[in-house]
């Protein structure tokens, strides 16, 4: 694996690092934190809607996740939510995607925080929560859900837009003030919304949140 | 159908008809024109027929003769299809029905006569389904939708004749891929329906006629050349001539003078974004009031309707228009014929002219108004080309696998099939006959459970096997799917532009990405304040803004063609035809030839000459914008691979120029040059551009893999339609193989890359090149070192001030005045 790119933030009086394009690493805790995997997204649309996308989704996010893992190496994973599309995903998982599902599990402790595409499912060898607290921070899917003076959560997948000398950037965004941050979404078949949008703008933010674009090779504050 | 018009030079025959509508015809004191009887004779013989013949010789009379004959002897009170009409418009639909409704009106003939298109309402389509009227005018898309139905072999077995209007503007397209199926399609539902094509003049016309005939049929062609060639004149203006850019406003005084002058006038330009700005600027200096309208296919239907009815009222001076006034409707009254910009085709540029064609006798008034220098040079050829009588076509291309995939779904939605017999028909259609059986099936594994290595997804396939190797539909919902997602235009994402609570339009998504409220933007010929997005749409209000930005939409920018582009540098060499120029290109070109050469036309210009502690070459290809693209990303990968640290390029239609630290020697031209670029630079160029996702993008709609975005469907912050993007790199990284990978690589290559002309264009340089190592610029490459000038700023800059002064400092240092 290539060296990946990280930048390293403060935040609620602790120090993170992020891990391009779209993961968190805590190393007070050695906590890797990753949002909304959307596994099995392409099954769900070929079975609800017909459409037949290609169904290397699972296999594809799971391969990378494993290995970050592999490399950090970190004592828990947490799984920010959303982490399969569907409760019946899990169902669904082919026989190779099942083992890389267990080989995860085998590599690292698992953090499960449910969120509303989890729709209550919890899978076996995992610590589920609804809300995770590790130190003075709250872990949850949607921003506010735990009231926390702290909060890391997902669910919105923010990305930005960057105008740079003439050319345009667009990558995964996290967006944090002093207290939350949005983590953006690491599924390979999960897009991103723009955190221009309202629904991200108008979150009950503290004060104008800070946001770092993030792409595979590059990791900017705005 | 208005013979009136026409001009007499169409030779006219006496011979009757034995129709009513010879006495409606001899009632007014018309004739029918030779061609007009032969195409109908033709078709009346059971031969399938080509009409060729310029704007206003009565092309759609001809191909309404023979079924209008014929159905006088069928028995009228019976709901039977007899005449399928397809246009690749909506409105000419609607023109043409208009003006064969009158005679019928006139004659009380009992012929039923309606007109479906999308816009057609769901119960007026119910009834024409259970009581279908005796001559149907739809398009494409609609045809494809109709043949779809489960009960299509009942509504066409009565068919006697399909008319394809406008048949030169599908071809070698993919909407002319999806006729083309349906036709092989319906000749299995209809096999005696005889073809009738109408095609503007085209320089292969056994080409057109091999593209639209039935299995076994020859076909007949019926040619009318046009009886008086338009007058062409190159703009001369007093003002100086722009080095680069095209936005012509140097001419606007003078263009305007010429619309006073002339009672209706169509300006053609070549992007939507031209089209705002030459409105724009016209009715700045509009000081006698001329009623100006503007025409491009991002203003809401409704508007340009409006601008359609009031050009047929006769109620306009003057419509700014885009290629989306392209086609075929009879404008009447118009007396100029303005072309702004690059005419980029002799054929392009005869069918816009012939916009005017419409008088007695008279020849059509073109104006040609070139934007920059080197378009000067373009629109002199082509007045030439047009002058000799020589026409361009477009270059043939293979069918699209992603047409192919929409097809096999609508005729699995109409009746189960046998993949063998629906390869021999598919094979019949023109696009398809070197259709490989393997590539077919792939698209048919594809339509069925996504083609996929893995089979995860056979307990969802489309089709299912109902024994005996039969393929049908599994699930009525496909049917609908297949309906909401018929054609193949695909639209980059567009958002709906309100002022108030009034449409507008729809703009590029993107460009409004890029605004921040506040910002001002031309649309529709107003100056817009950007207010925000609510709900999907662009909220807008009029500002009096003086720098606002002009819309830069997607594609539209079509390039130079081959044939122009081979007059293009007969003229550079040929310098005793330079008299005809302006005197200002005049004195450029005698400048250059003081500095550098102009080669013979077989040959190719290549100057290096170091400026501003950077290293140039421009190569001069004349080879149209894609092919120069492509050779300008391949160069900068063998440059670099070369050791030469190249920095960048700019590209036009006429010349690609890249900068470097190492300057290019002579020695390594020859390397540089090879035609082995289309090997391995291009692989690794084809495996990482971005560009390809467009057009997998498209590739996915088409083919069904992803649904089309529906107006109205989008819902703020929710996610609806799945990001192409994302299923591409899913798709490269585990089944690279995938046929519909396959298939936007093709599309890449033909459409994107030029990879045919940029071929040709390697191989014919070989031992051809004329390389000039100078000290400085040489005055022909002045446009493109602005464009570099262009490229480098950086939006937010004083734009003008810079690009001022860049080119007084180019014009300096190669000894040329501002003229």
């Amino acid at each position: 694996m290539m060296k990946p790119v990280m930048k390293r933030i403060e935040f609620a009086n602790a120090q993170f690092f992020i891990i391009a394009p779209s993961l968190l690493f805590w190393p007070e805790h050695k906590a890797l934190i990753v949002s909304d995997l959307h596994l099995e997204k392409g099954s769900y649309y070929a079975e609800k809607t017909g459409q037949l996308l290609p169904p290397h989704d699972t296999k594809d996010s799971l391969l990378r996740l494993i290995t970050y893992v592999s490399a950090i190496k970190p004592e828990k994973l947490i799984l920010l939510g959303d982490n399969f599309h569907d409760k019946k995903g899990f169902d669904r998982l082919s026989a190779e995607a099942k083992k890389l599902w267990r080989q995860l599990l085998s590599l690292t402790h698992v953090i499960w925080v449910e969120g509303n595409h989890d729709d209550g499912f919890i899978p076996d060898g995992v610590e589920d929560h609804k809300i995770y607290w590790l130190g003075s921070i709250a872990f949850a899917h949607i921003f506010g859900e735990s009231g926390a003076e702290y909060e890391i959560s997902g669910h919105y997948h923010p990305s930005v837009l960057l105008h740079y000398k003439g050319k345009k950037i667009r990558g995964k965004a996290f967006i944090m003030d002093q207290g939350r941050m949005i983590m953006p979404s690491f599924g390979a078949y999960t897009g991103g919304l723009d955190v221009q949008d309202p629904a991200i703008a108008n979150l009950n933010w503290a004060s104008n949140p800070d946001v770092y674009l993030s792409t595979q090779r590059h990791i900017i504050k705005i | 159908m208005a013979q009136k018009t026409h001009a007499k030079e169409y030779r006219f025959v006496d011979r009757k008809v034995p129709h009513p509508i010879q006495n409606w015809m001899d009632k007014k004191g018309w004739g029918f024109h030779a061609h007009q009887i032969e195409t109908a004779q033709h078709a009346l013989n059971g031969d399938d027929v080509v009409l060729f013949a310029p704007t206003g010789a009565g092309k759609t009379l001809a191909g309404f003769l023979a079924p209008l004959i014929d159905l006088q002897s069928c028995d009228n009170d019976d709901y039977f299809l007899h005449t399928l009409y397809i246009s690749p418009l909506k409105a000419l639909s609607v023109d043409v029905h208009r003006n064969l409704e009158r005679p019928i009106a006139d004659l009380k003939l009992p012929i039923r006569l309606e007109t479906r298109t999308g816009d057609t309402p769901s119960s007026k389509r119910t009834r024409q389904k259970n009581k279908p009227p005796h001559i149907l005018m739809t398009t494409p898309e609609s045809f494809a939708l109709l043949l779809s139905y489960e009960e299509a072999s009942d509504y066409f077995k009565n068919l006697k004749f399909i008319v394809i209007d406008e048949l030169h503007a599908l071809m070698h397209k993919k909407r002319g891929d999806l006729l083309s199926l349906g036709l092989s399609r319906l000749f299995k539902l209809a096999p005696n329906a005889v073809r009738i094509g109408l095609s503007a003049t085209l320089p292969d016309q056994t080409l057109a006629r091999d593209y639209l005939v039935r299995p076994q049929n020859i076909g007949k062609i019926v040619s009318v050349k046009n009886p008086v060639k338009p007058e062409v004149e190159v703009f001369e203006p007093s003002a100086r001539i722009p080095w680069s850019g095209h936005m012509a406003t140097h001419a606007i005084p003078e263009l305007y003078s010429r619309l006073v002058d002339n009672k209706m006038s169509i300006v053609f330009v070549n992007t939507r974004a031209q089209s705002e700005l030459i409105f724009q600027e016209l009715w700045r200096v509009n000081d006698k009031n001329l009623r100006i309208a503007l025409h491009h296919g991002s203003l809401e239907k409704e508007l340009r309707r409006a601008v359609e009815k009031r050009m047929a009222e006769g109620a306009l001076d003057c419509v700014v228009a885009t290629s989306s006034l392209d086609l075929g409707l009879d404008w009447a009254n118009v007396d100029l014929v303005v072309q702004i910009g690059a005419p980029k085709g002799v054929s392009r540029l005869m069918q816009r002219l012939g916009r005017s064609n419409h008088r007695l006798d008279e020849p059509s008034k073109a104006l040609l108004v070139p934007t920059n220098r080197f378009e000067y040079l373009e629109a002199l050829a082509a007045e030439r080309a047009i002058e000799r009588g020589e026409l361009d076509g477009e270059t043939p291309k293979q069918g699209g696998l992603d047409v192919l995939a929409q097809h096999i779904i609508g005729v699995a939605c109409s009746t189960p099939f046998e993949p063998d017999d629906l390869f021999s028909d598919i094979t019949s259609a023109w696009p398809y006959k070197d259709l490989p059986r393997s590539d077919f099936d792939r698209v048919l594994s594809f339509v069925r459970d996504g083609g996929y290595a893995l089979k995860t997804y056979e307990r969802y396939a489309r089709l299912n096997d109902y024994g005996n190797g039969v393929l049908g539909l599994s699930d009525a919902r496909f049917r609908r799917q297949y309906r909401m997602n018929i054609g193949t235009i695909v639209e980059a994402a567009m958002l709906k532009v309100k002022l108030g609570r009034r449409t507008l339009g729809k703009i590029e998504e993107y460009f409004i990405l890029n605004l921040s409220p506040g910002d001002s933007f031309i649309f529709g010929g107003d100056i817009l304040r950007y207010d925000g997005i609510k709900d999907m749409t662009v909220m807008v209000s009029k500002t009096k803004a003086d720098t606002p930005k002009v819309p830069a939409y997607a594609g539209g920018n079509m390039p130079l063609n081959t044939h122009l582009s081979g007059h293009v540098r007969q003229l550079l060499f040929n310098q005793s035809e330079w008299g005809d120029l302006p005197k200002q290109v005049k004195h450029w070109l005698d400048h250059h030839k003081s500095f550098s050469v102009f080669p013979e036309p077989q040959s190719i210009l290549i100057e290096s000459f170091p400026r501003a502690g950077k290293n140039f070459i421009v190569i001069y290809s004349f080879e149209g914008r894609n092919a120069n693209q492509t050779l300008g990303f391949l160069l900068s990968r063998r440059m670099a691979r070369m050791g030469l640290k190249p920095l960048g390029f700019v590209f036009t239609d006429y010349a690609l120029t890249l900068w470097s630290f190492e300057p290019v020697e002579k020695t390594v031209i020859a390397a540089l040059m090879d035609t082995d670029l289309l090997g391995q630079e291009l692989e690794e160029w084809l495996d990482d551009t971005p560009m390809i996702k467009r057009l997998f993008k498209k590739v996915a709609v088409i083919s069904g893999l992803i649904e089309r975005r529906l107006p109205g469907q989008e819902k703020t912050g929710k996610q609806v339609t799945f990001s192409s993007d994302l299923i591409y790199d899913v798709l490269k990284k585990h089944e690279p193989d995938h046929i519909l990978l396959k298939a936007a690589r093709q599309d890449s290559l033909s459409e994107l890359v030029d990879l045919k002309r940029l071929s040709d264009f390697l191989h014919r340089i070989q031992n051809q090149i004329v390389f000039k190592r100078l000290d400085k610029v040489s005055p022909l490459s002045v446009p493109m070192i602005l464009e570099v000038g262009r490229e480098m700023l950086n939006k937010k800059d004083v734009e003008a001030y810079y690009l001022d002064d860049l080119e007084q400092s180019l014009l300096d240092e190669v000894g040329l005045e501002l003229d």
